[in-house]
């Protein structure tokens, strides 16, 4: 059962500002000594992830997959890859968490499979089985070339010949992941079908990988050039606007279909990942009015490098799509460089200070919580394809994937594996060691450390409404000192007013808070130990660069 | 046009009409029990190549390499991959194949490197290094698609795309085969000296990897073709290759320089040969074309008679255009080789001692060289190998359509009653089928009557009667199941005549021939009279008495 119906006085809207723990599971607790993250270990680690105060765990995959993009390829939606553990595991898992208070979100990836998916087998058989049009499937043109110029986003082209069918199906990642035909209404229905099952289990919600890549257009139009100005130079899939490879118009009425299935389970959310040319527009429609996603996220805030510009640009074209929608934001998970990397490791704790301060809900990447700076890898080392493909300008996702780091012991305390008698059984990736005295065991008891101030952090955002629930106002660039970025926070009568200084140096701006929201005359300054500043007199107020400030006005 | 028809064998020309028996290493004898052959392995087995009457040996490349495509892709021209061996195994190999009568040819794969070449790595770091332009770089189209629609044989874009440089690279094969650069001059010059190095060696002779993709055309589309006839190891109905007309990926003109400049370093070194594998959409006219005068290539093969068609009709439709064609120059035949399904299976005579003997007389009565490759000797059928068991890449990218050519690179059987029939102590890189074994070298040694004896007999028989390997060839139509040809040196002047079909023929004709007193024991068929006997898919070659034309 859900927590939601375990508890009848649990709010249905719970998901509502609330902070959902990342956990990828491969690289968070292996309890088996295989070298790779398991359930068992996770169900091992959850109270770590309760003392957080956060509201609920959100697990990458852990179905049956041949794991050549780590799970993000489905050859079982309905089965846990023995690598993880057992459906029986992932019921205690389950279980556990919501005995600690923790909602459990799933990853689902339904708009592409692996090629080793029963369905997929059965498809490209020949062009008239009963799953023939379960995938996307199209001639050659007849010089032998794909049929359009739809790029996949680990390099090459979004189409692979298939010698059997004689001809190409679409993928737009890579080669083993074909894209099912949504177009299609048993595709759509079985898609459904499965979400059911999990529900059926008692999870309280679905993150959905690429929401918006569910359909594409049937006439399989060229996509057209990208601007010159828009195109990273590296990825040749930048070189084009994705207008007709994905996000097409009937993907409203599909979200529709899976909000009717999830309001069957009173209490359950969803919280979908939309990538593309122009994400802000689509996260907005995909989240506006109750009849379609609860929430949704983008790479606008994940690809940020806390600039204050752009961090109130990307805010406020978000805000201008309208009131009725809502966001889910995060600075760091398991497809971009961690935070505190991009941001600057002496900014790590300012970051996860401003994404406390945001109108929306929130995702913390495991390791967040500790200041974890990337892991810098060698070549040898990789395993993510994009980043094999794409070496050395893009390094791919391997960085952000090292095991979790819990204490001073073997591989960090992740695995017991150990290369025995030659046999060689090391994590399957190294464990950072940059990131060892960064361990949960190492901040725990110190009441100064990172862990501990992200702590009280994460607890005083997690029990505060005008945080969780309250109205945004952003305050324009052009009325603070450079580089602050601050917003206004409004529930009822509660007024928040968040300064952050993201820029360096030692010299502090001064800030006049009256000069910044109307009818503001008093305030206090609210003081989290070590993560926000207090000050001493009202006026003017000096803010070092580095530093966060929030202040209750009166 | 001056052409050689009756060429009067000088000790430099001994490759004209020569037998080349081909050696895959991987899978010829393994001696340090890695599972995989090597260059010692090969030497053990030179006293048997030698009984075979074949006057030179092929070796495919044994050179440093990934071994993504088996040795294909070489990382350095000038090195024995350690899996083979070392330069000295080289050095010894050679004497020992010299001092039994075999010349040496070696293979060299010059129109592509591996992606781990210290020139490719130089390459790829930025477009103005001292080597930035020495393979085949260029920009993406507005949309980020690769340069033209360029297919790899392989699988796929012939193009690859590199981020540091922002540009897409022309391979066309492996993505990591990178073709080099021929228009560059420097490129010329640095390959010719990685022959040289050979021939300073001691070696007799190359075999040319796809030489005719040396250099590549103007950045354009090749259009697209109607009809996809079989002719070349890409060109299939099920593989995208096969649907372009490549008029500006391969063969361009300019590649002709190429090939002088390689000749005039051959010349420099009396005595050594060359023979370019050519894949064309028209490889028997490129043929032609790369052997004309004495400025090319010496001889060149193609894949017009190593396809599924075995019928009478396109197997003298081949002959005879070639000849057509050929002038002054001079083909390799073969029926078998690395790269296609085996010979016995290809042509569907696994089960028919007959045909084996038929297609083995058919090949070594043509008017040209020839390459015989391992284990055909034996009748070897191809391996049927499962999925999990292939290591070619381009079999595990078409399977289930294309098996790729895994199932001719099985090892040697040697000995019937030995674990992997003699070849390892180990469990080999590709496994030997139950079947080979019953058809292993010292089975077939001590019967008379096996198809490895007969093929020693028939390799002696033209060795001893040079009107079959360099004499005139002229066709007649006799029957449509029969390919009737007359064969003419000096004074002697053979008349061959093969039974396709799987009926006895008694047939009249003009001619009076009678029987040669050497004879190989295999040949079945005879003129008595004026008509000619022959049994299901039978061979007869007599001598001719008066004018046959």
């Amino acid at each position: 059962m859900t927590l939601s119906q375990l508890d009848p006085h649990a709010r249905l809207d719970w998901w509502r500002g609330a902070t959902i723990y990342q956990i990828y599971p491969r690289s968070f607790m292996d309890a088996n000594g295989d070298g790779i993250g398991d359930l068992a270990g996770i169900i091992e680690r959850l109270p770590h992830v309760a003392s957080l105060g956060v509201d609920a765990i959100w697990l990458s995959p852990f179905f049956t997959s041949p794991m050549n993009d780590f799970g993000y390829d489905v050859a079982d939606y309905r089965d846990v890859d023995p690598m993880f553990g057992h459906l029986e595991d992932f019921k205690h898992l389950v279980s556990q968490a919501h005995q600690l208070g923790l909602r459990v979100i799933i990853d689902q990836v339904l708009s592409h499979s692996s090629d080793q998916h029963v369905w997929f087998q059965q498809s490209r058989q020949d062009r008239h089985n009963a799953k023939a049009d379960w995938y996307v499937w199209a001639d050659p043109l007849p010089d032998g070339n794909p049929p359009n110029n739809w790029m996949a986003a680990f390099s090459g082209r979004a189409w692979s010949f298939d010698a059997k069918r004689r001809q190409y199906y679409l993928h737009n990642f890579l080669a083993s992941q074909p894209d099912l035909n949504f177009h299609h209404p048993e595709v759509r229905q079985a898609q459904l079908d499965n979400l059911r099952f999990w529900l059926d289990l008692g999870v309280d919600g679905f993150r959905f990988d690429v929401v918006n890549y569910y359909f594409h257009d049937r006439a399989l139009t060229d996509n057209p050039a990208m601007a010159r100005e828009g195109v990273n130079p590296g990825n040749p899939q930048s070189y084009q606007r994705m207008q007709h490879n994905i996000e097409q118009p009937e993907n409203l009425a599909y979200l529709e279909r899976i909000r009717d299935l999830l309001d069957e389970y009173p209490g359950t959310t969803s919280v979908g990942e939309i990538a593309g040319n122009d994400p802000l527009p689509t996260m907005a429609a995909y989240t506006a009015g109750q009849r379609r996603l609860h929430m949704a996220y983008t790479f606008d805030l994940l690809n940020s490098d806390g600039d204050a510009r752009a961090l109130y640009d990307v805010l406020t074209r978000f805000a201008e799509q309208g009131e009725d929608t809502w966001p889910c934001w995060a600075l760091s998970n398991h497809d971009v460089e961690r935070s505190a990397t991009s941001w600057g490791e002496s900014r790590a704790l300012l970051a996860l200070t401003v994404l406390c301060s945001l109108r929306g809900s929130l995702c913390l990447y495991q390791g967040e919580e500790l200041g974890l700076p990337e892991a810098e890898l060698a070549f040898e080392d990789l395993q993510d394809p994009f980043g094999i493909n794409l070496w050395p300008e893009i390094k791919g996702r391997d960085g952000c994937r090292t095991p979790m780091v819990w204490d001073d012991s073997l591989n960090g305390g992740f695995s017991r594996c150990a290369t025995k008698s030659g046999v060689e059984a090391t994590p399957w990736l190294p464990v950072s060691p940059r990131q060892l005295p960064l361990s949960v065991a190492q901040q725990e008891n110190r009441d100064d450390s990172f862990l501990s101030r992200a702590r009280r952090l994460l607890r005083y955002r997690g029990t505060s409404q005008v945080l969780r629930e309250g109205d945004q106002t952003l305050i324009a660039p052009e009325r603070l000192p450079d580089n602050v970025f601050a917003s206004v926070r409004q529930h009822g009568a509660q007024r928040l007013l968040c300064l952050a200084h993201l820029g360096t140096g030692d010299t502090p701006s001064v800030i006049d808070p009256s000069q910044l929201a109307p009818d503001i005359t008093t305030w206090t300054t609210l003081e989290i130990a070590g993560v926000t500043a207090t000050h001493a007199s009202h006026h003017p107020l000096s803010l070092m660069p580095g530093s966060a400030m929030w202040l209750a006005l009166n | 046009m001056s052409t050689i028809r009756d060429t009067q064998v000088s000790a430099h020309d001994w490759w004209r009409g020569a037998v080349i028996y081909q050696i895959y290493p991987r899978s010829f004898q393994d001696s340090n029990g890695d599972g995989i052959g090597d260059l010692p392995g090969i030497l053990e087995r030179l006293d048997y190549i030698a009984s075979l009457n074949v006057d030179a040996i092929w070796l495919s490349p044994f050179f440093t390499s990934p071994m993504k495509d088996f040795g294909y892709d070489i990382s350095d021209y000038r090195d024995v991959d350690p899996m083979f061996g070392t330069l000295e195994d080289f050095d010894r190999l050679v004497e020992a194949a010299h001092a039994r009568g075999l010349k040496v040819i070696i293979d060299q794969v010059l129109s592509h490197t591996s992606d781990a070449h210290p020139w490719f790595e130089e390459s790829r770091q930025s477009r103005d290094n001292p080597r930035a332009d020495w393979y085949v770089w260029a920009d993406p189209r507005p949309d980020g698609a690769p340069p033209t629609n360029w297919q790899s044989i392989f699988g796929g874009s012939a193009w690859q795309w590199d981020t540091r440089r922002c540009q897409y690279y022309l391979h066309n094969f492996l993505i990591e085969q990178p073709d080099l650069n021929f228009h560059h001059p420097e490129v010329v010059t640095a390959i010719l000296e990685e022959v040289r190095f050979w021939l300073e060696r001691g070696v007799d002779g190359f075999r040319l990897d796809a030489i005719n993709f040396c250099t590549h055309g103007e950045l354009k589309d090749n259009p697209p073709r109607r009809e996809i006839a079989e002719g070349f190891i890409g060109v299939r109905p099920d593989n995208p290759y096969g649907y372009q007309q490549h008029l500006h990926d391969k063969t361009q003109p300019e590649n002709l320089a190429v090939l002088e400049r390689l000749r005039s370093l051959l010349d420099e070194y009396p005595g050594t040969t060359s023979v370019g594998e050519v894949g064309d959409d028209d490889s028997l006219r490129v043929m032609a074309e790369y052997t004309r005068g004495d400025q090319r290539l010496h001889m060149a093969y193609s894949f017009d008679l190593l396809t599924e068609n075995a019928s009478p009709g396109h197997l003298l439709a081949t002959l005879q255009t070639m000849e057509a064609q050929i002038g002054d120059g001079w083909p390799c035949w073969a029926l078998g080789n690395h790269d296609v399904t085996r010979l016995a299976t290809r042509w569907d005579a696994e089960a028919s001692p007959a045909r084996l003997r038929l297609y083995l007389a058919f090949l070594l009565t043509q008017r040209g060289s020839v390459c015989l490759y391992q284990g055909e000797e034996l009748g070897l059928s191809e391996a049927q190998l499962r999925h999990d068991q292939l290591v070619d890449p381009a079999g595990i990218t078409f399977w289930p359509r294309y098996k790729g050519r895994d199932g001719c690179r099985t090892p040697m059987p040697w000995q019937a009653g030995e674990s992997h029939a003699g070849f390892s102590r180990v469990s080999p890189w590709l496994p030997v089928p139950d079947f080979h074994h019953a058809l292993a070298v010292d089975h077939q040694e001590h019967d008379p009557a096996s198809l490895l004896n007969a093929s020693r007999e028939l390799l002696a028989f033209r060795r001893r009667h040079p009107a079959l390997s360099r004499g005139e060839i002229h066709f007649h139509s006799l029957h449509e199941e029969v390919i009737c040809f007359t064969r003419l040196s000096g004074g002697e002047s053979l008349l061959i005549a093969l039974n396709f079909s799987a009926q006895a023929l008694t047939l009249e004709t003009a001619w009076r021939a009678e029987a040669l007193e050497d004879a190989p024991g295999m040949i079945n068929g005879h003129w008595q009279a004026g008509r000619l006997t022959l049994p299901p898919h039978g061979v007869a070659i007599a001598r001719c008495v008066g004018e046959v034309h």
